[in-house]
């Protein structure tokens, strides 16, 4: 059936979650370009062999002759012909351009999330066309705040805080930020200017501190503990699983927490 | 017309109609890749996508019949009318709201409009309702019932009560940002 495989482009893109970006779908893309040569060149012959037809049938009105019934049959069957084509070939210019265009609209929005710079895992989900457009917006995006003299990607409530308190997920090194020079190193906890702070957040490189956070001080929640949270367990799980954990469990972690110091601590 | 880059609105004109030809088509391999006949007969019974039969019907090549669930007597109207907000639609089609908007002028039923309305209302006010109290995220059973355009209410509805509670709780405001939210760190 026409028009089979671009609807299964525009599928991936329709069940992927929204703002979720996958692989570029470089094949499957090809082979729907394919298709579109394939209707192009049956659209060609049929246009051809309708010509013919039609200077014949003029060719016999000047005689006063009318085209057989044969014919006309056949002129009627190549243009439906010539039709179906013209309309498959529709339908894969817009499946082809909604991918295009859909993705497009999410890398926009990775301009305002990310910043410049695209995490790795990302980019190589990208073709090289995408690559090039996402550069092209963040840095007009840049040059319009720089314009502006206004860093528009910040949070809009205005903060109790200058100041806030982070712990660092990933080695990054000596880092020059706008009031101190700090050592950005694995699992550091740093009290920073929000402004600062904000846009590592957003890169998941900082996880924001919040009161509770003081319990990783315990030695066993290093333990995998993942048969309560239903999470992976890793050694920095606790910030990331705190931050969603609800009432209930929250009381079971604290539970947990209990038990573990009173019975196995050392 | 809808937005031309439309995913939703690309993925309803793909549904399948059923049509017949009025009279013969020359194009290779529509119906069957492995054909080797050039032809179509006329009065060949096909099922065709909607983008395709929608041109084809105007044009007068085609003559498109409605599908099986928007006939005058079937059973899926039956159920309707009986308890709509159990009818399982998305089996029967996708995008059914969508598509009979769009079949409806073509094959000029008058009585697919009032039809999806009714069905449109009954199941609205279940949808509703259940969005606003079922309790976690895990999709419940309910929701393989419903059809595209309602299943988008659905989630629009949870997400409205989610955003409420956080904004009667109080929620860290700053947040890693969610095209990261997925991924995962090597295991060291």
């Amino acid at each position: 059936m026409y028009g089979k495989k671009g609807s299964e482009l525009v599928k991936e893109l329709a069940s992927s979650e929204p703002g979720q970006l996958s692989a570029f779908n470089n094949d499957l893309f090809a082979q729907v370009i394919d298709e579109c040569t394939g209707h192009l060149h049956h659209l060609g012959s049929l246009i051809r062999k309708i010509e013919e037809l039609k200077k014949i049938e003029e060719i016999k009105k000047l005689n006063n002759q009318e085209l057989e019934e044969s014919e006309k049959q056949l002129l009627k069957a190549h243009n439906s012909g010539a039709l179906i084509h013209h309309l498959s070939l529709l339908r894969n210019k817009r499946c082809l351009m909604a991918y295009v265009y859909n993705r497009a609209e999410t890398i926009r929005s990775l301009g305002w999330a990310v910043e410049r710079v695209l995490p790795e895992e990302i980019e190589e989900k990208l073709s090289g066309s995408e690559k090039e457009y996402f550069k092209n917006h963040a840095a007009s995006l840049q040059s319009y705040m720089s314009e502006l003299d206004l860093d528009l990607a910040v949070d809009m409530v205005p903060p109790k805080d200058p100041y806030i308190k982070v712990r660092v997920l990933e080695d990054i090194g000596n880092v020059l930020l706008s009031d101190q020079s700090a050592n950005l190193a694995r699992h550091a906890i740093l009290f920073l200017r929000r402004t600062d702070a904000e846009q590592y957040i957003s890169q998941a490189i900082f996880t924001l501190m919040l009161w509770y956070s003081c319990i990783i001080i315990c030695p066993r929640s290093q333990y995998n503990v993942s048969w309560f949270t239903g999470l992976n367990g890793r050694a920095d799980w606790l910030n990331q699983v705190i931050m969603v954990l609800s009432g209930q469990e929250w009381l079971q972690l604290m539970l947990y927490l209990f038990v573990q110091i009173c019975f196995l601590g050392e | 017309m809808a937005n031309y880059y439309d995913i939703d609105d690309v993925l309803a004109e793909e549904e399948i109609l059923p049509a017949v030809f009025q009279q013969a088509a020359d194009c290779f391999g529509l119906l069957d890749s492995s054909d080797d006949t050039n032809e179509v007969e006329a009065g060949a019974k096909v099922e065709l996508p909607f983008w395709l039969a929608r041109d084809l019907h105007v044009r007068g090549v085609v003559a498109v019949d409605v599908p099986p669930y928007f006939r005058k007597v079937s059973r899926t109207r039956k159920e309707i009318e009986a308890d709509a907000a159990h009818v399982d639609l998305r089996g029967r089609c996708q995008y059914f709201y969508e598509l009979g908007l769009k079949i409806a002028p073509l094959v000029g039923d008058k009585t697919i409009g009032p039809f999806l309305l009714v069905a449109f209302q009954t199941r609205y006010k279940e949808v509703l309702v259940k969005a606003h109290t079922a309790a976690s995220a895990v999709a419940p059973k309910h929701l393989t019932l419903l059809t595209n355009e309602e299943a988008k209410l659905y989630e629009a509805g949870q997400l409205s009560t989610a955003a409420f509670k956080k904004w009667r709780m109080g929620g860290p405001r700053l947040q890693r940002a969610p095209v990261l939210g997925r991924k995962r760190k090597p295991i060291e």
